[in-house]
């Protein structure tokens, strides 16, 4: 999500309003703190124009 | 830090020291109240005006360390923004919790001293769990109104730790007085030492996501 977010030229805050979540979610989810709902994840996506399992990856 | 530059931890840090002291000023207070009761009572100087006096010092205590880190985090330009779920909750909870200190010693004073009969005992008896009912209110229309789910979610472990704490206080000492080596406590408290334990609970959680 960082690497995509850079892409964009995003700031954390800038998605963070785009999402309607807070900053700290964003930060979260980042580092892997936080995992979204799947509502949130499909919203993540849809706001990088890609699919779900192109932003989040299952990790073993 | 509301800024561009990217942040690495969800939540601000205040630093060891910070906490530190913190921690021993959270101690301190809750001691010294419980201590400054105890010689009160002891040493027969209880009365209307000192009850008043002790709980009034030990809430504004409480509240003063209960926003003194989101003092410190605007100082550094450490805070996230409030949204404004968190902001309503603030405003409901913070008034309540001072209300219930406010009322419950002029309560169980004129109880203990004016005896009323009837339907002004019940109201007496009840005014002080008013406000604490009210607190409660505000918790559930935080889960309501809360839609982003990584604050509910740290709000949701809060509170469970919390519980946890309270309930393992409760079930120890509970027993402690069963055998009579500790003061009996009315069931009244399990609330403000709920209340009390959300401090180390949310300082374990913060850490947790940080």
């Amino acid at each position: 999500m960082r690497e995509l977010r850079a892409v964009m030229g995003w700031s954390q805050a800038e998605i963070a309003a785009m999402l309607d979540v807070s900053r700290q979610s964003v930060i979260a989810v980042e580092t892997g703190k936080f995992d979204p709902s799947l509502p949130l994840a499909f919203r993540i996506a849809r706001l990088f124009g890609r699919k779900i399992e192109d932003v989040f990856f299952y990790d073993d | 830090m509301i800024g561009d530059a990217d942040e690495i931890s969800a939540m601000p840090k205040l630093g060891l020291r910070f906490w530190v002291l913190w921690c021993a000023a959270f101690l301190l207070i809750s001691v010294g109240f419980v201590a400054g009761l105890l010689f009160l009572i002891k040493n027969g100087l209880w009365s209307n005006w000192v009850g008043i006096a002790v709980s009034l010092t030990f809430g504004v205590g409480v509240f003063t360390l209960s926003v003194t880190p989101y003092f410190m985090m605007h100082k550094r330009g450490l805070a996230p923004k409030m949204r404004e779920p968190h902001r309503r909750y603030t405003m409901r909870f913070l008034p309540a919790m001072f209300a219930y200190v406010l009322i419950l010693t002029p309560a169980v004073t004129f109880f203990q001293d004016a005896k009323p009969g009837g339907v002004l005992a019940w109201l007496v008896a009840i005014a002080p769990a008013v406000p604490l009912l009210f607190a409660i209110r505000a918790i559930l229309l935080y889960y309501k109104e809360e839609d982003d789910e990584f604050l509910k979610a740290m709000a949701t472990q809060s509170h469970l730790l919390a519980t946890g704490f309270m309930m393992a206080i409760a079930t120890a000492y509970g027993f402690l007085d069963l055998f009579g080596l500790v003061p009996h406590v009315q069931t009244w408290a399990v609330f403000p030492v709920w209340a009390l334990c959300l401090f180390p609970a949310q300082a374990i959680t913060h850490r947790k996501f940080r």
